[in-house]
């Protein structure tokens, strides 16, 4: 179902709502399934930086399964070490 | 990497970022963990949120891998339930209205949790309850 058809299914209900909101709404409506199911799984690869610890999250993550370093899946670590850094 | 050294390693979640630092379970706890002294590539397997609707109306949010067609109507169902919230108070039956709508939301939800956990497999099983 393209977006287009989308929005006229909701015009149906709502002839005044303008494209805009509609659109707001669909948008809304999609990462509250996508974040209440868990439907949606991805990979997301990058290069680690020599000496570097931190790495930022892409802001579509909701959340993190599992990790891979260089091919091989590493563990979790429960907790966080008890000496802090933001290297 | 060999599997004994690749094993040292671990990850923690922080601040909206991710740490890798290899662990050393006997060194004094200021040298315990580590920054990867090489560059290596890190894959992380994630739950994402879907690719925002845009003012292409010929996108199709199901193009995206592992979004089924039948779930549009979950969107829909949101969407019409967001305008009658919208119309509460100037409409009569608005409020049972946008209930209904939440209502069929949220079964579609139980649906698509059914179909993330399947994750296309058979299913494996069901538990049946006995009166003894």
């Amino acid at each position: 179902m393209t977006q287009k058809q989308m929005i006229e299914l909701v015009k149906q209900h709502h002839p005044d709502a303008g494209e805009t909101e509609i659109r707001r709404w669909l948008n809304q409506a999609m990462r509250e399934f996508c974040r209440k199911t868990r439907i949606l799984k991805a990979a997301f690869q990058f290069p680690t930086v020599i000496n570097q610890r931190w790495y930022g999250l892409d802001s579509s993550i909701i959340e993190v399964l599992s990790v891979d370093y260089d091919g091989y899946k590493i563990k979790r670590l429960v907790g966080n070490p008890n000496l802090r850094d933001l290297e | 990497m060999a599997l004994t050294d690749q094993q040292s390693y671990v990850y923690w979640l922080e601040r909206d970022g991710i740490a890798i630092a290899k662990y050393d379970k006997d060194a004094s706890i200021d040298n315990r963990f580590t920054s990867p002294a090489a560059a290596k590539t890190i894959t992380l397997f994630v739950v994402k949120s879907p690719t925002a609707l845009t003012t292409d109306l010929t996108y199709n949010p199901t193009s995206e891998a592992g979004l089924p067609e039948e779930f549009c109507e979950a969107f829909v169902e949101k969407a019409v339930q967001k305008g009658y919230e919208v119309r509460m108070g100037t409409e009569e039956n608005a409020a049972a209205s946008a209930q209904y709508w939440g209502a069929k939301f949220n079964s579609s939800v139980k649906e698509g949790k059914k179909f993330a956990t399947r994750r296309r497999g058979a299913v494996t099983g069901s538990i049946k309850g006995y009166d003894y």
